[in-house]
């Protein structure tokens, strides 16, 4: 009885592990098998033409880019700062968790929220219509939570012994801040921001009414009523609303390069999450 | 008494260490004075290290500890508000039982205190790190490998390492943790025989185990013993004294004959 339980928690649990590995390669292999042809230097390099049928994705690229960037310049220093405050500054343990618990909410926001908030803010209060930069502040918070909670984890790893004897050298607090915490740290945020960004790249609704059009634009040249294209909502628009199918195999070729860019993100942050997890359980 | 008749560097009085409502210290009354070892013994969480971090105020960062009564340097407090903490451990440096290397080169290691201190004019540096690490014995090991990363190196060269660092801020004294408890027996010579020579221009405090190495080092020693649950001073006084004392006459039979009788 025990035996015939054992083997069918085993198959159970093989089977969901199965399933979501297909799921993953059915994803991955539909994309690459309906996007690959649309793939090509030109695609790459041209503008977009013939509202979605010819022509490249140049602008949404580097629109998606800028966004990110941005969000990366606007997260970075304000999640390093949240996260000296939780692991440093604040020593009251109740102050500290609900500081955690604030973090925990923001990055349960559903992201259409986030869009509504930027839209009500940005665009309308302060007047600054659809701009990039509007984008790259919301995807910048909603980033910060995974930023932040990455640098206060490594903080937290970090052995005590060092900051021992930074203090007992005579180093003030902001010193042994910058020359033993975040040097040491430094990975979480890479990490953070690295997770952070491929979760960002994907993201619509935010954007969506705030910062990006179908078409018609190029570089921004300023904030007020300057949107850039982005590739997530180039993909929600045609794939809704063109029946072209030339349109379509352009489509999945989009999507294809935003994966190829979110996978990339996540890619590149394995190693620094790899090497944690072991210094957490050996050292 | 030639010890009174000395100037005291560090005082405490009537010190109390609590954490929360346990009292961890009781009524600690002690005497270092200049250029002298003073040695702290006592059985394994007695509060030696307590009482030893206490003085120069690193278990402050311990948010549960507290303390009560004052400890003077030179005569003065160092618990009133002019004085500044973190110039207190500069003025009082401190020495860890395990070696504390920061993941940089040597070179910066032996600088890390002493580059944030502002007194050294930068192009004196590679000097004051030559200086420090010829006055912790380990100039001659390292100065071709100064680039390296100061993990390398082994633990009794890591140790002479953090010394010298302590050693590039000038604190006139050090407070040493059982610093020769995780080394080899040749490293644990090399510390001692620098603890003796370090003595002619710092005071130092050294939290020992080792009756042995109290009796080769020290000139005065304290015994810190557990009494109702809180560590207090059992005994106070010349090194040989103590040591005659506080060992039973059996066990003394076999340390004279382990060791070298003390000069």
């Amino acid at each position: 009885m025990r035996r015939a339980l054992d083997r069918a928690f085993t198959f159970g649990a093989t089977t969901f592990a199965a399933l979501a590995v297909g799921v993953i390669v059915l994803i991955v292999s539909a994309l690459v098998w309906r996007g690959a042809s649309a793939i090509s230097w030109e695609f790459f390099t041209e503008q977009m033409q013939l509202v979605g049928a010819a022509g490249g994705i140049f602008y949404n690229i580097l629109g998606t880019l800028i966004l990110l960037l941005t969000a990366l310049l606007f997260s970075l220093p304000l999640a390093t700062g949240i996260a000296l405050v939780q692991s440093v500054y604040l020593r009251n343990p109740r102050t500290r968790e609900r500081l955690w618990l604030g973090l925990s909410v923001l990055n349960g926001i559903p992201s259409i929220l986030f869009g509504l908030f930027g839209l009500i803010v940005f665009v309308k209060f302060l007047g600054w219509g659809k701009s990039w930069l509007t984008g790259g502040l919301l995807l910048g918070i909603m980033m910060l939570p995974t930023v932040a909670v990455a640098l206060i984890e490594r903080i937290q790893a970090m052995p005590r012994k060092y900051v021992e004897a930074a203090k007992g050298l005579g180093l003030r607090e902001p010193q042994i801040i910058w020359s033993v915490i975040l040097p040491q740290c430094s990975g979480g945020l890479v990490t953070g921001a690295l997770l952070g960004l491929a979760r960002a790249a994907g993201e619509t609704a935010p954007i969506m009414f705030t910062a990006t059009i179908f078409a018609g634009a190029t570089l921004p040249q300023g904030i007020k009523e300057s949107p850039v294209l982005t590739l997530p909502y180039h993909i929600f628009v045609l794939a809704q609303d063109s029946f072209d199918p030339a349109v379509s195999a352009k489509v999945w070729g989009a999507a294809l390069v935003l994966l190829g860019l979110v996978m990339s993100l996540s890619l590149a942050a394995l190693p620094a999450r790899l090497r944690m997890h072991e210094e957490a359980h050996h050292g | 008494m030639a010890e009174a008749s000395k100037e005291s560097v560090l005082e405490t009085r009537d010190l109390h260490v609590y954490a929360g409502d346990r009292c961890l210290l009781r009524n600690v009354n002690l005497r270092i004075t200049a250029n002298r070892v003073f040695g702290l013994t006592g059985s394994s969480g007695a509060g030696k290290s307590t009482l030893l971090r206490s003085l120069n105020r690193l278990i402050e960062l311990d948010a549960g500890l507290r303390t009560t009564g004052d400890i003077l340097l030179h005569g003065r407090s160092i618990f009133t508000a002019d004085v500044d903490a973190d110039t207190l451990r500069a003025r009082v440096g401190i020495l860890f039982q395990q070696p504390v290397v920061f993941p940089v080169t040597i070179y910066k290691n032996v600088l890390f205190g002493a580059r944030h201190l502002d007194r050294t004019p930068r192009k004196e540096l590679p000097a004051l790190a030559e200086r420090a690490l010829r006055e912790a014995a380990l100039w001659d090991e390292v100065k071709d490998r100064l680039q390296e990363p100061a993990t390398r190196l082994s633990i009794g060269q890591q140790q002479r390492l953090c010394l010298a660092r302590t050693l590039a801020v000038d604190p006139e004294v050090i407070l040493m943790d059982e610093p020769t408890s995780a080394l080899d027996p040749k490293s644990t010579e090399a510390i001692e025989q620098l603890i003796l020579h370090l003595k002619a221009t710092r005071t130092i405090v050294l939290v020992t185990h080792n009756l042995g190495q109290a009796r080769r080092v020290a000139d005065t020693l304290a015994c810190v013993e557990v009494r109702d649950g809180a560590g207090e001073i059992e005994d106070c006084g010349p090194c040989a004294e103590i040591i005659t004392k506080a060992v039973p006459p059996t066990i003394r039979q076999e340390f004279k004959s382990g060791f070298e009788p003390a000069p």
